[in-house]
Order: structure tokens, then sequence, then C-alpha cells
């Protein structure tokens, strides 16, 4: 009796709780390098972690710890790793699938993970799977379950590498550096149909260059711009999360333009209305516009080069051109008061109480980038502002 | 004899486990921190943290130019959070069991982590994340341990303001979070 009540203790010993993994070296696999392949191979990596629902309800998908741990062991493999992006350039890209499920006898939960790879032309040269277990933690123990992940996919890339060989890796080596194969298309890589999310851009110049909300774009492996029902490819020229704006940039040489008052200043009240394609999957794709006044001059508080405006703004309006009747553009929209949190924490909703950044802000951007715009003085009536607005504005295409 | 030894094995076991995890895990008081440059901008500042004393502290080393709990409009926003969870391990476990065998004659020994979480958002974004964690053992009685309505413990309190020089040291070294503090100025002097 004593000795299984000894046993018993030992075998708790082994639960604790676990600490997530630092380092790649620290993560033992059953499969080891073999051919004479040594780490890190000197070339770059790109991944990207399947954001699908798992079908069963039972199941989750750990998205954040896939991706987290795939980067600390490909950090550690490759040259350079980093998580598929527009602006991604790589020579093999890993696209993984994780399904786990509570394992409701012995706990812990239990992983299923899925590697494809795929050279830089677009061609799958790997296909793998492999199951790991959190063992023993609780069910809340997500740092058990990055670790077990991290053994999953060294696993896999160590198989990868030994199924390729010392012989292909050296070939694709020399053929990266000498940039034999071009890179795929990502949205071909992806094989998306539909755009993960849109929202609005409006073309700052006649080169193809388009502002717009830096969270529209964000996350996105692959941009199109969407004007007068052409999708235009485009690629993120430069991006600033602080201040949420963002200019993409496209082949597509267009004539109309936004164009911007010299030392504007938002005029409490002006009239203004707001170019944009919002809701997009359930309204057409023309672009709707909306009227209202620049309420305030000022943001949520603390906020700065920020300005409020009543014209009427929906999901997939961010990015859009704020512009006076008189045809100058004011700000770029980039959000609403969220209604249900108003509702929520005040019992009240908030009416047309949208923000924007101002144009002061916009060209200090622009200017740090080296971004061209035009500036005019001379006005224009509102007929014609809103038919050259609609000519400017373009609905973003987000895949990711 | 083998009674004794058996008897004997169990305790020592117990009696190592326990205080093997608490030197493994101790932590030491916060280094100390000195803001040095130009000082950081102006941020949102989220906590479930509710003693005052904690902002104040972490105002009194003066990096930030204000840290306001209502000016939701900063782009950066700092949410610091703090929580407790217990560990399932084998202290816990053998003296669940020996507490249920005993009709809650001897306690429950439990292993509990006092973690404190600092992110920096932009624009709702985290950019970085930090994570300080204590870890102590209690005892609690079955018949009157209260799980769900614990209050934070001295020494957690004191913990929790020795994170706050760990914290700006990381910050000072986090490269991601110095651009965006660099950028605000930028746009923003």
């Amino acid at each position: 009796m004593y000795k299984v009540i000894i046993l018993f203790i030992f075998i708790s010993l082994v639960a604790c709780q676990a600490t997530p993994v630092k380092n790649s070296s620290d993560v033992v696999t059953e499969k080891k390098l073999t051919g004479g392949l040594k780490t890190p191979i000197q070339l770059p990596v790109a991944f990207y972690v399947d954001k699908s629902k798992p079908k069963k309800r039972n199941e989750i998908n750990f998205i954040g710890k896939l991706e987290e741990a795939t980067q600390l062991i490909a950090d550690d493999m490759f040259t350079s790793a980093e998580k598929l992006s527009s602006n991604s350039d790589f020579q093999y890209l890993f696209n993984l699938k994780v399904i786990s499920t509570w394992d409701r006898f012995w706990g812990g939960w239990r992983s299923n993970v899925e590697m494809k790879a795929v050279d830089r032309g677009g061609k799958t040269i790997y296909t793998g799977s492999t199951s790991s277990k959190s063992e023993g933690a609780g069910l809340y123990d997500f740092d058990a379950v990055y670790n077990s992940l991290a053994s999953a996919v060294k696993e896999l890339m160590v198989d990868f590498l030994n199924q390729q060989g010392n012989a292909s890796i050296s070939e694709a080596i020399n053929s990266y550096q000498a940039k034999k194969i071009p890179l795929v298309s990502f949205k071909e890589l992806l094989q998306a149909s539909t755009p993960s999310s849109t929202g609005t851009g409006f073309f700052i110049d006649k080169e193809g260059s388009v502002v717009t909300a830096a969270h529209v774009i964000d996350d996105c492996v692959y941009i199109e711009v969407m004007h007068k029902g052409n999708r235009i490819p485009a690629g993120v020229h430069h991006e600033s999360r602080l201040i949420d704006l963002a200019v993409i940039n496209t082949n597509y040489k267009n004539n109309h333009h936004a164009l911007l008052r010299n030392n504007a200043e938002p005029v409490l009240g002006k009239q203004v209305f707001v170019a944009s394609f919002p809701l997009s999957g359930l309204l057409s794709d023309f672009p709707s516009l909306t009227v209202g006044n620049i309420s305030s001059k000022g943001g949520l508080k603390g906020a700065k080069g920020s300005f409020q405006f009543s014209a009427p703004v929906q999901p997939g309006s961010s990015g859009g051109a704020v512009v006076d009747f008189n045809g100058k553009l004011v700000g770029v929209v980039s959000a609403s008061l969220n209604q249900s949190t108003m509702l929520s924490k005040t019992d009240v909703t908030a009416q047309n109480l949208n923000f924007g950044v101002d144009l002061s802000l916009l060209t200090k951007f622009l200017d740090k980038k080296d971004v061209q715009y035009s500036t005019v003085d001379s006005d224009v009536n509102f007929e014609k502002a809103s038919a050259d607005a609609v000519e400017y504005t373009n609905q973003v295409l987000c895949y990711n | 004899m083998n009674q004794y030894l058996m008897n004997a094995l169990i305790v020592v076991t117990l009696g190592l486990f326990i205080p093997l995890a608490n030197a493994a895990n101790e932590d030491q008081p916060g280094n100390d921190y000195k803001h040095t440059g130009k000082q950081y901008p102006p941020v949102f500042f989220v906590t479930n943290v509710e003693d005052e004393t904690y902002k104040e502290k972490l105002k009194s080393y003066k990096a930030f130019v204000d840290i306001n709990s209502k000016a939701s409009g900063h782009p950066i926003a700092i949410r610091v959070l703090m929580g407790h969870s217990n560990k399932q391990n084998a202290t816990s476990f053998s003296t669940a069991m020996l507490s249920a065998s005993t009709l809650g004659l001897i306690p429950i020994v439990s292993n509990t982590e006092f973690k404190v979480h600092y992110d920096v958002f932009v624009q709702g974004k985290s950019i970085a994340k930090f994570k300080y964690q204590m870890d102590a053992t209690e005892v609690n009685n079955i018949w009157t341990a209260n799980k769900y309505d614990r209050e934070t413990k001295p020494s957690e309190q004191i913990f929790i303001e020795h994170t706050i020089p760990k914290f700006l040291n990381e910050l000072q070294n986090s490269n991601e979070v110095q651009l965006i503090f660099n950028e605000y100025w930028e746009y923003f002097e």
C-alpha cells in the first residue's frame, strides 16, 4: 500500500506547471539532423499559420502559440524567419496548422500539427504531421501547450531538412542567392478568393500611391486595391501604426487624386463628406458618400492630430477621405466610437461620433516618408468635389 | 522496520518537495531603475491593481510624461494585470488526499503563482509583453479555504511594486518599444 502511495507521489511530481522554453536548443526531438546538415541553414524562411476555425466544438486552434513556437524554432534553424507578410522574401514557406483537444482522462492538450513546405516558386516540397501533448498540464497551462507545439514544429522541421538532404539544400541556397526563381504570388499561395477584411483608400498622386488607415492593412499577407471593379495588386510602401496611417503602392496611374489645401486647419462646423466602401459583402461595390460636419477639433481624450466629424461611417470606411464641400482633403477616416461599448457602459448610444486623422498629421507623415502630394487653393463646387472623390476612392482588400 | 522506512520516505518526499519548489522560484527584490534621457510619451494606463500606491510608485520613476487612466485617446497604452493561479502538482495533490482522508485534520499545502503581466499597446495592438512571477506556498484548511475571494497579500503587494523597475529596465531594452516612443516624439514634439 505504501509503495503505491510513494509511486503516486513521484508520478505526481512530474506534473508541475510548465515554464515556457526560451531556446530552441532546449527543445528535445526524437529525430536528429542527418547527412551533415548544420543549422542555421543559410536561407530566409517565412511561416503562415492556418486561421480557419476547427470543425468540431471540442477542438481548438492555438494560432498564437503555434506562431510563437514556430518563430522560436525557425529562428534557430534558418538565418532568418518571419511571419508571412506582404513584404516577405523567402526560399521556403512553412504552412502550419494545429488542432488541439483536451484529454479528459489524463488531462493535458493533445495537438495534431500539420506542416506543408512550399518553395519560393510555389511548389509543395514537403508535407508532414505529428502529434504532441502538453503532458499533465492544466486546462489553462498555455505555456505547456507552447512547449509541446515547439517540440512538434522542431520535429517537423528536422524531418523536412532531412528529407531535402544536404545536396538539395545547397542547391536551394545557390538558387536563392542567384534569384533564379521569382517569388510566387501570395494570393496564389493563400488560395483565397475572398478578402478577409476590407477598408477604403484614396489616391494621393498620379503614380498610384494610395493613402489608407494602417489598421486596414494590418497583418495582410496580400493586398489589392479595387478601382472601378478592377483588382490591382498593392504593396505596403509606408506604414505608421502609431498614427494609424499607411501608403500602399499600386502600378495604376490615375489622373484623379485627392487635393490638399495649404495651411489647412480643421474648421469647426465645416461641412464635409466621406467617400468610402462600407459594409463590404452587404452593399454593392459602389462607393458611398455621406455628409456631415466637423464636430470637434479634438478626438478622444489624450489623442493628438485627431478630429471629430458627424458624416456617418461604418466598418469598411476606415482609410476613406474626409473632404470639404470645396473638394479639399480634410483628413482620413480612422475610427468610430463603439456603439455596443457605449451602450453597455452608459446606457446610451453615441450618435455620429467619428474620428479622423487631421491634415497636419497626414502631411507630416507624407513629408517624413517623402510621398508627393498636391496642394491647391482654388475651390470647386460640391458636385465636382464629390464626383472627383468617387474617381480617386478605392476599396482596399486584405487577405491573411 | 519497513513500515517506519516507508513513513519516513513519505515525509521526506513531501518535506523536500515544498522547500525545493519555493527555493527555485523565490523572487528577489526588483532591480533599481533611474530614468535617463528623454521622458517616454504619455500613456493610457489600465490595471486591475486597485492599490493607488502602485500607480504613484510607477509615476515616481518619472519615466513617462504622464500615466493617465482616463485618456483613452493616447495612441500608446500600458496594461498591467495581476492574477493568482494554483499549481497542480504533487504537493497539492498529496496533501489534498491526506486532508480528505483525515476529514480536514491535515491542511492542504498548495503552491500558488502570483503573476504580473505588463502589455504595451499601440493603437490597441500589443507590441510588447513582460511577465513577472512569484511562487508561494499556501496552507489552507479544507473547510475554510475560500478559492473565489482571494485578496492580495502584503508580500504580493511588495512584489507588484518590485516589478516596476524590472519592467522599466526591460522597456528601455526593447527596440520595438523604443522605436515607437521615438516616433511619437517625431510627430508630437
